[in-house]
């Protein structure tokens, strides 16, 4: 293939990825393409939606006579809800959609599943999916009028996740060029480390760091901007994040990890490194935690941790994303 | 059958003495003459072949038609055509249908299919292990005599490196030929893209070309234990060229092919998911790529085939790992290999060999080579323009990356045991 096909290929690519336009988005699918200026029009706008959760009546009509299905092949309770409370406060019609008992356990592809699901005139999908590349697959295939919202796909990208990240991190550091950020644990199979790597590198972070065991640091992952540390202690030091990620516990039987015990030693983050961290840092995880093994209680509650805020926060940021990608 | 002349065709033979501008007469589907008119051919019906090349029909080393068992997938009727439309008149059938080819009965069916359609030739690979599953040697010398040409595990995997020495062993007291397929399938842990920079990015599940070069040395180490003549299938990265470049300097009977597409992409394919660009093993590194374009320039690599895997449309309209791998490019595989001689990667003599006279002599058969007596199995092309748009597809798979692309080799006729078999509309 000569140069020009390849270029030619590489546009036509592109082409097809979240077509941006000014503050209005297609679909929302993943972070690796976005503007630094919509980003933070996503973030402005998010912040004047999070006055809404507060007030008596937790309702703007901006979504009124839309319909928004989430569409989700994984379990979620966090994501899942944020979502919905998302959607509702902006007045939306709103379904959940229960795949584990649905049509694709039958023997119905996803595109037949999405297919009659569009036939019902559904204005937005939610979806969240174990495979890579999903919810990018799924916006190839809707009609015109409908928007995607990626809440989660494989390994690949969760971008509202991201985004919620940011926004929880621009409260305590309005300056991303002057910080340092950790994302500590299974960066291999964490779709929130990814997307997160790409936000902060749109950000311009001048200082991002991924701390893991080998086994769980791809390799080459310096592609993405980022410098990956073995030894935590070395990498969360003076750092004014550290996100915390989830170890699933089917890592042990495929031996990426010995034991739990060894990882919380290695890994874990204890009271003790949190006096590594700059003094003002603050720690993040976008949970579900798991106590005693990635993380102690101590700091898991410690007046350090915006564990909490992540989630509040995930619901005006959420109505942000909303808002943006509902085809008027 | 018509008798027929060729005339004044520029033959590329390179496994035969005949080149250049000659006239080809054919006899009962059998070459009878190159120049020497002799006058016993009846009535012949004459092809005029100027400033066409002329080679010997193209030997494929490895294709699925999916009969039997996935007929909804394609047919042998319907891939034969699409054989021909690129000059191939005989292709390796890959025993991994449904049922698994593993008795002499399913070789016969599998010849009958093709002899009731009569376009082109098959030669079957039966299988290494019965049923493909990687423990059980298959009848390895009643397969033989009946028509398999080798056996292979195809992608199957056989884990049991004892069980692999096995038939190595068996096969190498038997003299017969084992095709390979170097995959560590604990290496390659379920993954669908090259382990690298893309499979990160896009959060796919990765293969590292050491699963591949892993089971390329083993296979190296268990073949000079065992002594069996050896052919790798599908090379991919350059470590694999490596090892057996360096196998090849001790002497030892291996050989080795790569699928055509993998000498045009690399790991950039798949950005954006497209699942066209998802095949087993899967688009390295640019490097990678490098590599395998040397080694087919060098004899390194000895055969190219197309490694045509058809499939409908529903096989590939999933997220990208949920896909299923496999690329249809045999009715292209003649312009792509004169796009690698355009882009002078590879001069128009080895290129041709690689998909004639090198792969039939892989398998120990008659074919690949313009020569008295031999079987009339010829391909006439010419250096035309042309596009390739989803109109023309002749195969039934529609999962071809190179949809779009202008071709500058135009196949003018196929000829498969001195019959016609396909002919520029």
């Amino acid at each position: 293939m000569s140069e020009n096909e390849k270029r030619d290929l590489k546009e036509k690519n592109l082409n097809q990825n979240n077509a941006v336009s000014q503050k209005h988005l297609r679909h929302f699918l993943d972070i690796e393409n976005l503007p630094k200026s919509l980003i933070l029009d996503i973030l402005d706008l998010a912040e004047s939606f999070a006055g809404v959760s507060g007030q008596p009546v937790k309702k703007v009509p901006l979504l009124r006579g839309k319909t928004i299905i989430n569409l989700f092949f994984e379990a979620s309770t966090r994501t899942r809800t944020t979502f919905e409370l998302a959607a509702k406060r902006l007045s939306a019609d709103f379904l959940n959609i229960n795949i584990d008992f649905s049509a694709t356990k039958k023997g119905e592809t996803l595109l037949d599943t999405l297919r009659n699901l569009e036939a019902m005139h559904c204005d937005m999908f939610i979806v969240r999916h174990p495979s890579s590349g999903a919810a990018e697959f799924i916006s190839k295939n809707v009609s015109q009028n409908t928007s995607v919202i990626n809440a989660g796909d494989g390994r690949h990208a969760h971008p509202t996740q991201a985004m919620l990240d940011i926004f929880t991190i621009r409260k305590y550091f309005p300056d991303f060029t002057k910080i340092k950020i950790a994302i500590v644990g299974d960066i291999l199979h964490s779709r929130v480390a990814r997307s997160l790597m790409h936000a902060l590198r749109i950000l311009e972070v001048p200082d991002v760091r991924v701390i893991g065991p080998k086994t769980l640091l791809p390799k080459g992952i310096e592609h993405m901007g980022v410098t990956s540390y073995v030894n935590m202690d070395e990498g969360i030091k003076d750092c004014n994040v550290v996100i915390m990620l989830r170890l699933q516990n089917e890592r042990m039987d495929s031996s990426f990890i010995p034991d739990e015990h060894e990882y919380y030693n290695l890994y874990g983050f204890t009271p003790k490194r949190l006096g590594m961290i700059a003094k003002n840092g603050i720690v993040m995880h976008p949970g579900p935690v798991n106590r005693g093994v990635e993380i102690s209680s101590e700091v898991a509650d410690g007046d350090r941790s915006v564990i909490l805020q992540q989630v509040s926060n995930g619901i005006a940021v959420r109505m942000a994303i909303l808002s943006l990608s509902m085809q008027p | 059958m018509n008798d027929l002349i060729i005339k004044s065709g520029n033959l590329v033979n390179p496994g035969g003495e005949f080149s250049g501008v000659h006239d080809i007469y054919i006899k009962d589907g059998v070459i009878i003459g190159i120049d020497e008119d002799n006058k016993k051919l009846n009535s012949p019906i004459i092809i005029e072949a100027e400033n066409c090349i002329v080679c010997p029909g193209l030997v494929d080393l490895s294709v699925r038609f999916r009969e039997p068992g996935l007929e909804k997938e394609a047919t042998v009727a319907s891939e034969s055509k699409a054989a021909v439309s690129s000059g191939v008149t005989t292709v390796c059938y890959m025993p991994d249908t449904q049922p698994v080819i593993d008795t002499p009965a399913q070789i016969k069916l599998v010849e009958e299919i093709f002899n009731n359609i009569g376009i082109c030739k098959v030669k079957v690979l039966a299988a290494l292990t019965k049923g493909l599953d990687g423990n059980k040697l298959s009848s390895m010398v009643e397969l033989r005599e009946s028509g398999a040409v080798a056996l292979t595990n195809c992608l199957n995997p056989i884990r049991d490196s004892l069980v692999l020495r096995r038939a190595m062993e068996y096969a190498a007291g038997q003299d017969i030929t084992i095709f390979y397929q170097p995959q560590n399938n604990y290496l390659a842990n379920n993954g669908c893209a090259h382990e690298g920079k893309i499979s990160n990015k896009l959060g796919l599940p990765g293969i590292p070309s050491e699963a591949e070069s892993v089971a390329v040395a083993e296979a190296i180490l268990l073949m000079k234990l065992t002594g069996v003549k050896l052919h790798l299938c599908r090379i991919s990265c350059a470590e694999s060229v490596e090892l057996i470049k360096n196998a090849q300097l001790l002497n030892l009977p291996l050989t080795c092919d790569v699928a055509i597409h993998q000498l045009f992409f690399d790991e950039n394919s798949i950005t954006n998911f497209n699942s066209d660009f998802h095949v087993m093993p899967p688009f390295r590194t640019e490097e990678d790529l490098a590599a395998l374009q040397k080694a087919i320039s060098e004899e390194t690599i000895n055969s190219i085939c197309s490694d045509h895997q058809p499939h409908n449309k529903d096989a590939k309209q999933a997220p990208f790992s949920d896909t299923q791998h496999g690329v249809s490019t045999i009715e292209i595989l003649l312009p792509l290999l004169m796009e690698l001689v355009d882009l002078k990667i590879i001069d128009i003599n080895t290129a041709i060999a690689k998909v004639t006279i090198n792969p039939a002599n892989t398998l120990g058969i008659e074919a690949g080579v313009i020569k008295k007596g031999s079987a009339a199995d010829l391909c006439i092309f010419r250096r035309k323009e042309w596009l390739f748009d989803d109109k023309q597809i002749l195969s039934s798979g529609k999962n071809n990356p190179f949809i779009g692309k202008t071709f500058n080799t135009q196949v003018e006729k196929t000829i498969c045991n001195g019959k016609i078999v396909y002919e520029k509309r």
